[in-house]
């Protein structure tokens, strides 16, 4: 409990391993971590310590094998597909490393589809998907399709797919690794502006410079959650 | 009924997804998107869903008018006529027609009288040509009023006079003469000669069918003036050496009361079944034959177009689930390619169920798309095919059918059903899996690991399925059921294979098993022989299934080692085909299930077309086994038979025996149910020819006896052949008859044959006179000219008569190199006078044979539909792996790969596919024939014999034409450029 706000997220004894024909990979071991609300959380490590397996586990995007995820009052681990599934409708938005969009839908259709899907209706959905779109910057790619947007436009249409439903969570994967310097920076303002809207933001990174801009960082190694170096709260 | 409930499941599939397509746009545009930006893919799925439909359309569409067709010339060819009263006699109409007058039945609608006598007729043109006809004395007034529909009585015109007679259609074709040509007809001693005034259609009165008229479903009538009998029996010139004529009509001619039913045309069973009865009774005293002649054709009818369907049904068969897997195929890789579009949004909060709801809506939109293309398809298909079959169901051996189109709603709107049910149910099963698909592994493009099930399930299942397996097979032998003798076998491996199953030694048990398995099937053809020796849909389809699948498991575990020696010198092949090889050797599921559709295709058409090799082959040898030792047959008219010593006297005859031939109507325990045999005249009354004969015919023209009979029924053995023929020629209560008895009429495979010790039945149908005889050998073959033939001792024909038969039909035997043909046609020539008929043993074996040979040609082309199917599915399987490897395929050009390189792999790896399959297939059908054929599974033993050259053609075919069908994935292949794997982003 940091400044008394309340912990949106707290995840305990974490376990999870892959099963590979040739061996077992213990990819999370007994990680703890506990997110409060509104925060900007830096998720550090080298390549392949677990970081994105972290973020999956922790949102509910795969199972975990031991341990208990409670998000909103809610243990993940415990919950049905469907429970999970209606957590990710409701309450969290992701951006992952590559801009992941529906090829055969143009940018807001990206951002629209999944309000429609999760119940908003289609005019709402459309106003805040235009809202959002023209707040990453895109507002003139609309009908454009994931094919005819750069790599930095893609990106941020995707973020604006994870902001336009104003979630509670953003996860976000090394959202710049696949972009240059310039537009990386941008997206990494882009995101910090948002998350001073009032989501919290949970940043996957390798890039301890971007680490340094968030509230609260937390460092993966080998599947276990270190101390956290940069905790400047 | 069966129709109710798949269209009741239709709409159970369809309801909710209209509503869903309605009432939540978000699915819809989910749904509905892909197909507008990618029309090639909607395409490609819903040319699959088309070409499935149009295949099970089509096969139900020609089932249709196959049925409709046969039934309608039985009930167009007799027309008003429901029943017939025979006697024999020439004034006994007008008693016959007031007693049934006198049951004053509510169902009978009126009678007509006619006087009628079978004998030979010659038609003069320039090459005269006999042939036995019905001659017909009717009022042609009357008879075009009789039934109240003009136009169903087929007659038209006046009744003709003085020297005019007036022809059926059938008659004017069969001996080639046209109105104002003469005819003479030969009866009673004496002869009278007509000129034709014109021609009648196989319809109603004029098409009459009477008990006597020649068998086959043509009509050969000829209409003479009235009184033209009574004047020739009164002809002071007639030649009372001889005293009958026609059949076993005492030489006279046979009054025929034809009678309407007034539901006529409906062919009501119950009616008919009523007022012949009724008649019965009514003419009890009169010593009549009461006939319920149109319920026989129909009966007739119905058996043989039940005969064809189910053969085509059986050659067919893998042609239609080829069709089923092309849906299932295309249905699943719709579903792939959705998975990951389906992971991101998913990722988004996408639930399971609408994730279902989506895939199986556009699923829905493809499938109903497709199906009502695909049912059209179907119906022009299958009006292409009958086309084709016009021929073989024209000839006179089928019956001349004249094959009419018919498409009841009922069977396309069943092929709509039942290709929206499986499309659907495949697009649920695949969006179930694809809804389950972890997130995870889907958006970092990682295949799901495969699902393993535990030991202890493997073990339950597999000792589940053993025993199932031993309980199956027991049963199958023991009632020598086909499909069963082979499916518990297998079913027994299957679960000897799951018993012991672990992956590392699935190869090695899974090769055993299908091998023990493909073994067991080649040997129950011999082993379980009984099972086998109707070759109906149970028997090709059991045999093909189980052989091919067993091949092509056993070809898809070992894949990698066949094919490795072919990968393993890089430097000595082009590198498109090394890459090609690679990329087969790589074969999942999907392309098994092609190999599986090449090869059973294959099966069948080697199957059709080395049993027609091997009937082509034996047409010297039919001829042997119809005619014995002699050459040529020579029927003549009774009154007048050719006398023997006229044709011993032609140069090259040897020597000369003589028969007495009638026909009669045949009762078997084979064709006739328990129950039906006691009413007399049963519907179940088929026409043979009756052949009896005296010691001097043994050896001579006696047919040689079945000798694969003789092995299995134990009575024959080492007793010489002549000594059977002079017990028959004896005993006045037993009969030969031919193994062939009841094999079907189009394809000759046999269906179940009479045993030694069986009773028969023959029956002289104008007068009743009967004898009930006991089979006492099985002749190799007696079919030909249209007929089957029994032997009987001569007796036997004098009481079916009721008369001292004369020897109408001569077995000529003649020296080595004789041309019998000739020699047949010289006798025809002089002896016109007699009626005679003569044709050689061996024209009439390749007449018989022919027809068989086009009914296979026919079943043939409609068996390679299914490899129109498997070339789809090829085709879609090819684009499906192309766009798989879309990134290797980029990589490869990246690092220097040419374009043209990767169109040819593609097209390499779809030619060893459909190769392997050919090869596959091939194997099965000529192993499974030469069984057949060595176990006397197609009639007798045949020679084996392979049509090779045909066979490598069709495989040459195959593999250009699959290799040609690899051209859209192949172009796409080539087109993919080095950039693509970086930009690709689904
Ligand atoms: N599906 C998987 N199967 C097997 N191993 C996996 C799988 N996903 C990740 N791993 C392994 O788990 C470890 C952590 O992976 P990941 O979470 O992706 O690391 P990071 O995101 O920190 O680079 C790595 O060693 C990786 O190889
Ligand atoms: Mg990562």
């Amino acid at each position: 409990m940091t400044l008394g706000r309340p912990d949106v997220l707290i995840a305990r004894g974490v376990v999870k391993s892959y099963r590979t024909e040739a061996e077992v990979v213990h990819a999370l071991v007994d990680v703890d971590v506990t997110v409060h609300d509104g925060e900007f959380l830096a998720v550090t490590g080298p390549s392949g310590s677990g970081k994105t397996t972290l973020l999956n586990c922790l949102s509910g995007l795969d199972t975990i094998d031991a341990g208990s995820v409670v998000l909103d009052g809610v243990d993940l681990a415990a919950a049905d597909d469907a429970l999970r599934t209606e957590q990710r409708a409701s309450t969290m938005g992701f951006v992952f490393q590559t801009a992941n969009l529906l090829p055969d839908f143009t940018a807001l259709e990206n951002v629209t589809l999944p309000m429609v899907l999760a119940g908003t209706a289609p005019k709402e959905a459309r106003r805040a998907a235009v809202a959002a779109l023209e707040r990453v910057g895109v507002g003139h790619r609309l009908r454009h399709y994931p094919s005819q947007l750069s790599g930095g436009e893609q990106q941020r249409v995707a973020i604006a797919r994870a902001f336009a439903k104003r979630p509670r969570i953003v996860w976000a994967d090394e959202p710049t690794g696949n972009l240059d310097m310039h537009t990386a920076d941008q997206v990494i303002d882009l995101l910090r502006e948002l998350h001073a809207d009032g989501t919290t933001l949970i940043l996957v990174t390798h890039d301890v410079g971007l680490a340094a801009q968030a509230d609260r960082g937390i460092e993966v190694r080998d599947g276990r959650v270190g101390t956290d170096p940069s905790n400047r709260v | 009924m069966t129709l109710l409930v798949l269209v009741i499941v239709s709409i159970a599939y369809s309801a909710p997804l209209a509503y869903i397509a309605i009432a939540r746009p978000g699915l819809r545009l989910l749904a509905f998107r892909p197909s507008i930006r990618r029309p090639g893919r909607a395409i490609l799925v819903v040319s699959g869903a088309v070409l499935a439909t149009a295949i099970v359309t089509s096969s139900s569409v020609l089932g249709d008018s196959l049925g409709a067709s046969i039934r309608r010339s039985a009930v167009t060819q007799l027309g008003p006529v429901d029943e017939e009263i025979l006697g024999v006699g020439i004034d006994r109409g007008r008693a016959i027609r007031s007693a049934v007058e006198r049951t004053r039945s509510p169902d009978v609608g009126g009678s007509l009288s006619l006087l009628g006598v079978v004998t030979t007729v010659r038609g003069r043109d320039f090459i005269p040509r006999v042939a036995q006809a019905q001659v017909l004395e009717v009022d042609f007034a009357a008879a075009s009023r009789f039934g109240g529909d003009p136009s169903a009585t087929g007659m038209t015109g006046p009744t003709p006079t003085g020297d005019a007679a007036v022809l059926s259609a059938d008659l004017s074709n069969l001996i080639a003469i046209r109105p104002r040509h003469r005819v003479t007809v030969y009866a009673f001693g004496t002869s009278r000669t007509f000129r034709i005034a014109r021609l009648l259609p196989r319809v109603g009165v004029a098409g009459l069918a009477t008990p006597l008229s020649p068998s086959g479903s043509e009509s050969f009538n000829i209409f003479v003036p009235s009184g033209t009998f009574a004047a020739m029996l009164a002809d002071p010139s007639r030649d009372r050496a001889v005293d009958n004529t026609g059949i076993g009509a005492q030489g006279l001619p046979v009054s025929i009361v034809a009678v309407s039913n007034r539901e006529t045309g409906s062919g009501d069973r119950r009616t008919s079944a009523a007022v012949t009865t009724q008649l019965r009774a009514a003419t009890s005293g009169l010593d009549v034959e009461v006939h319920p002649v149109k319920q026989q054709l129909l009966d007739d009818a119905d058996r043989r177009s039940r005969s064809f369907t189910d053969l085509f049904r059986a050659f067919g068969f893998f042609g239609a689930a080829g069709g089923v897997v092309l849906l299932i195929l295309t249905f699943s890789i719709l579903a792939r390619d959705r998975v990951r579009s389906m992971g991101i949004l998913r990722a988004q909060g996408l639930s399971r169920r609408d994730t279902v709801a989506a895939l199986a809506l556009e699923g829905w939109l493809y499938t109903i798309v497709g199906i009502s293309a695909g049912a059209l398809g179907g119906v022009a298909l299958g009006a292409v095919a009958l086309f084709a079959a016009r021929d073989v169901f024209g000839s006179p051996v089928a019956g001349s059918v004249e094959l009419v189109f018919s498409a009841r709603a009922a069977s396309i709107a069943a092929g709509c059903a039942i290709g929206l049910i499986i499309a659907l149910s495949v697009v649920l099963g695949a969006a179930a899996i694809v809804s389950r698909r972890n997130i995870v592994r889907v958006m970092r493009r990682m295949d799901d690991p495969p699902h393993r099930p535990g030991r202890s399930a493997l073990v339950a299942s597999g000792a589940g399925l053993c025993a199932a397996g031993v309980a199956i097979g027991v049963t199958g032998i023991t009632i020598a059921n086909p499909v069963a003798s082979l499916a518990g076998p297998a079913l027994f491996a299957l679960g000897v294979v799951l018993f012991l199953y672990t992956p590392a030694r699935a190869r090695r048990l899974i090769s055993i098993a299908s091998l023990a398995v493909f073994v067991w099937s080649a040997l129950a053809v011999t082993i379980v022989r009984d099972a086998f020796t109707h070759l109906g849909t149970g028997v090709v389809v059991a045999v093909g299934v189980v052989t091919t699948f067993c091949a092509v498991a056993l070809a898809a575990v070992n894949h990698n080692a066949l094919i490795r020696p072919f990968v393993a010198r890089p430097g000595r092949r082009a590198p498109a085909f090394t890459l090609g090889l690679a990329y087969a050797r790589t074969a999942r599921l999907r392309t098994v299930l092609i190999m599986g559709m090449f090869a059973t295709v294959l099966f069948t058409l080697t199957l059709l077309i080395t049993i027609r090799q091997l009937y082509g082959n034996d047409v010297r040898d039919l001829g042997r086994r119809l005619g014995g030792k002699s050459a040529i047959e020579i029927a003549s008219n009774p009154v007048r038979p050719v006398p023997p010593r006229d044709v011993a006297r032609l140069d090259g005859v040897t020597h000369v025996a003589a028969a007495a031939a009638t026909r009669a109507q045949i009762q078997t325990a084979l064709a006739a149910p328990a129950g039906t045999s006691a009413a007399g005249a049963s519907a179940d009354a088929r026409d043979v020819t009756v052949v009896g004969f005296d010691d001097t015919f043994i050896g001579h023209g006696s047919p040689p006896l079945a000798g694969s009979a003789s092995r299995r029924s134990g009575q024959q053995r080492g007793e010489p052949e002549a000594s059977i023929y002079r017990t028959v020629a004896g005993d006045p209560t037993r009969v030969l008859v031919g193994a062939d008895l009841d094999a079907d009429r189009l394809s000759g495979f046999p269906a179940g044959r009479l045993r030694i010790g069986d009773p028969i039945t023959l029956r002289n149908p104008a007068t009743g006179a009967m004898r009930t005889l006991t089979v006492g050998g099985l002749v190799a073959a007696a079919r030909y000219g249209g007929s089957d033939h029994v032997y009987a001792a001569r007796s036997v024909v004098d009481q079916l008569l009721g008369t001292r038969a004369t020897s109408n039909l001569l077995f000529v035997e003649t020296n080595e190199g004789v041309n019998n043909d000739v020699l047949a046609a010289v006798v025809d020539g002089t002896h016109l006078a007699n009626g005679a008929y003569a044709r050689s043993f061996e024209r009439l074996a390749r007449e018989s044979v022919s027809t068989r040979r086009q009914f296979l040609d026919v079943s043939a082309g409609y068996a390679a539909i299914g490899l129109v199917a498997a070339l789809a599915g090829v085709a879609i399987v090819m684009i499906d792996r192309v766009r798989e490897r879309r990134r290797q395929i980029s990589m490869l050009r990246a690092f220097g790969c040419r374009a043209a390189t990767v169109s040819r792999a593609c097209r390499v790896e779809t030619a060893v596919i459909a190769l392997e399959g050919t090869i596959i297939g091939t194997v099965c059908g000529l192993l499974i024939t030469w069984r057949l054929s060595s176990n006397g599974g197609l009639g007798q033993r045949l020679p084996f014999d392979i049509p090779v050259i045909l066979l490598l053609l069709i495989a040459a075919v195959v593999v250009a034409t699959s290799v040609a069908a690899a051209t859209v994935p192949a172009r796409r292949a080539a087109r993919l450029e080095p950039a693509a794997m970086l930009r690709a982003d689904d």
